[in-house]
């Protein structure tokens, strides 16, 4: 009996120094990204100095979930928003992991469909779960409560009109979603499969974080490209595959450009803290 | 006398089993390769799925036939099924499995099943454990509570394993006889004793169709219904009866389960852990220090269990965890204590949801556990080619006359 006392007392002392150190650590009033390490597909997560939380993909299996249980406070089965750039497998499945698991308040994608079985089920647990759907298109700001704000850069309402009806399954990442990530003077742009093809219609301008487009494919990237955006940091998220990505050619002008490049198959979770002015990779 | 009856009731049970394997080898009932079928069953395994298929085990003719299938029509555990398809042999390892290639599943949701509430109820408690616990930790205690093993992510599932700490979530004698002894305390406060048992014993049953049938919580459950029904739970001389009867009734009603490695593991480990401690205590005095008799038991237990099974798991998986002995000694204290704040709050959560939030007294320990097999779990195992069948029979001829020589 006083064993059992001893490690109920001790279980709920530990309980609340973790609970303690998490609820700080998640109410710093910073601005946290990550880049998931799932493997050979995109997942990012980032919790707005407001405490709003969004994933932008889920990555191809359930490691989106490791990813998520590591960096929300253990009590926080809520997500606020999934953004779901384009429907390619190694982009949602997670997500219907996701939604099997928390809470989530809003689906936003561009609205064009996949016709896989897998896409089926996501649409199918989406309303299953009665998240609310909206569709996105450029132009679009979300407001994540504070200074922190996503602009829609891509796909235009004129492309989406124009190409809707003939979208084929390979062509799908030219529909992706380019997301510019903002919070006082830091930026970030997400890129999701939209290669250098869909980048170069777009104006672009200085930013501190760049995702390198479908990861690190050969002809995602070029110097042009590369020219208006400066960035500091890039990543590249991959994992073991057939296509060869990510290709030697994108590593090379990254590197010729300067930019500091970290890979998820290589570095892992790739975790920014920011508070609007600088930033840092933590480790 | 009495010994006489038990000896002619032994061997009246041996004589029949022989004739059941006789009939069932007759009517060679084992699926041909590449014949067509078509068979009604329930799906009494995990459905795991990926982005492409979901993947799970039928039970055709008493063989376990696997099935990949489309994601849709969706299946899950309990449902009764229509499955059609053609049977094949495959390669797994050193083991050959029967899979239904080309398979056609449709859900008959029509058949109506007193089960169904059980495996709704399955479902809803999964459910509330993963809404209250982070993903890892949830599959974690579902898995020690429960035996539900869906919900691991493959590569947690492979860690477990290489830690030597799998069969910890694989719901058996622990999970019972806890179960029995809260239910029986339970109703013994306001029911007859005869009562008090009867329902004990249901509930028994019940647990074993929410755990999913597997060959170990089934010998576990009616070793454990015998105990119960007849009272003598705790006395050890009664597990041989007791596992025989439950090997007998099983094997009777399946003969294919002897090749099940579930089954092999389960009676051999029970069987050890009964007669291997007293042996390693008569060979190795070990001394009542305080801190030796807080694991001391754990590493008994672990390494009777491990002695009695390592030849089936070496020629089956061909692989053995070296840590396994040391990490269980370490972790399983906390086994317990997991099954009673798991088991207890999935009843209050049942009745009323935000009880589930007691879930969160088992976070520390669920850590804790987490951390040491993750640790443990990126080193490597010991592999072994190829096991010969004449060196298991002299293992297990040494440890039988290890367990003679102790009775001396």
């Amino acid at each position: 009996m006083k064993k059992y006392l001893f490690l109920s007392t001790l279980s709920i002392i530990i309980l609340s120094v973790i609970f303690t150190t998490q609820y700080l650590q998640s109410h710093d009033g910073k601005f946290h990204m990550v880049f998931c390490d799932v493997g050979q597909g995109d997942s990012i997560f980032f919790r707005t100095s407001a405490g709003i939380d969004v994933l932008v993909d889920g990555g191809p299996d359930d490691k989106v979930l490791g990813c998520l249980g590591e960096n929300l406070p253990f009590w926080d089965r809520e997500i606020d928003m999934l953004i779901l750039t384009h429907p390619h497998a190694d982009h949602f499945t997670g997500l219907t992991y996701v939604l099997k698991r928390y809470k989530v308040k809003h689906f936003l994608s561009t609205g064009i469909e996949g016709n896989t079985e897998i896409y089926r089920k996501l649409k199918d647990l989406l309303a299953e779960h009665h998240v609310s759907a909206k569709n996105l298109e450029a132009g679009d700001r979300i407001r994540l409560g504070d200074e922190s704000v996503i602009d829609v850069l891509w796909p235009s309402p004129a492309w989406i009109d124009g190409r809707y009806q003939s979208m084929s399954e390979d062509r799908l990442n030219e529909s992706s979603l380019v997301l510019l990530l903002k919070y006082g003077s830091f930026e970030a742009m997400l890129t999701g499969d939209a290669e250098d093809l869909i980048l170069k219609e777009l104006s672009l301008s200085d930013v501190e974080i760049l995702k390198v487009p479908h990861h690190g494919s050969k002809g995602a990237l070029t110097e042009e490209i590369l020219q208006p955006l400066r960035p500091e940091l890039s990543v590249i998220m991959v994992g073991r595959n057939s296509y060869g990505h990510p290709s030697g050619e994108i590593i090379d002008i990254l590197s010729t450009a300067g930019v500091k490049t970290l890979r998820t198959d290589l570095d892992g979770d790739v975790k920014i803290e920011t508070d609007g002015k600088n930033w840092v990779v933590k480790k | 006398m009495r010994k006489s009856l038990i000896l002619i009731f032994f061997a009246f049970c041996l004589v029949s089993l022989g004739f059941r394997f006789y009939i069932y080898d007759k009517a060679n009932l084992k699926p041909e390769n590449g014949s067509k079928v078509a068979f009604k069953t329930r799906v009494l395994s995990e459905v795991k799925a990926n982005s492409r298929i979901q993947s799970f085990s039928l039970s055709f003719k008493g063989y376990r036939i696997y099935v990949n299938s489309p994601l849709y029509p969706q299946i899950s555990y309990g449902d009764m099924v229509m499955a059609e398809g053609t049977i094949g042999y495959k390669k797994l390892g050193t083991r050959e499995i029967i899979v239904l290639d080309s398979p056609k599943i449709k859900p008959d949701s029509a058949q109506f099943s007193l089960l169904n509430p059980i495996y709704s109820t399955r479902q809803r408690l999964i459910e509330i454990f993963q809404s209250y616990l982070p993903p890892e930790e949830a599959s974690l205690l579902l898995g020690i509570v429960f035996g539900v093993r869906e919900s691991f992510s493959p590569q947690f599932y492979e860690e477990l394993q290489k830690a030597g700490v799998l069969h910890v979530i694989a719901a058996s004698g622990m999970n019972i006889s806890m179960l029995g002894a809260l239910l029986a305390g339970f109703f013994g406060v306001f029911l007859k004793r005869q009562m008090a048992i009867v329902m004990t014993c249901i509930g028994i049953v019940l647990f074993a169709a929410l755990a999913g049938f597997e060959p170990s919580i089934v010998r576990a459950s009616i070793m454990g219904l015998l105990a119960f029904s007849a009272q003598i739970l705790g006395r050890q001389s009664w597990a041989l009866l007791g596992a025989a009867i439950a090997g007998f009734i099983m094997l009777f009603v399946s003969p294919s389960l002897i090749k099940d490695i579930g089954f092999q593991l389960s009676f051999t480990a029970t069987l050890g852990l009964v007669y291997i401690p007293p042996i390693i205590q008569k060979a190795i005095p070990v001394k009542r220090a305080p801190m030796i008799k807080l694991v001391g038991e754990d590493i008994i237990t672990t390494i009777s269990a491990q002695i009695s099974t390592l030849p089936i798991i070496l020629a089956n998986f061909g692989t053995y965890s070296i840590w396994s002995v040391l990490v269980n000694s370490i972790v399983l204290w906390t086994v317990p204590l997991l099954m009673i704040i798991g088991g207890v709050t999935a009843i209050l959560a049942l009745l009323f949801e935000p009880f589930g939030n007691l879930l969160y007294l088992a976070l520390p320990l669920l850590w804790y556990f987490k951390l040491v097999v993750r640790f443990f779990g990126q080193f490597g195992q010991l592999s072994i080619s190829i096991f010969p069948w004449q060196i298991q029979i002299a293992y297990y001829s040494f440890i039988f006359a290890a367990i003679v020589w102790r009775k001396k």
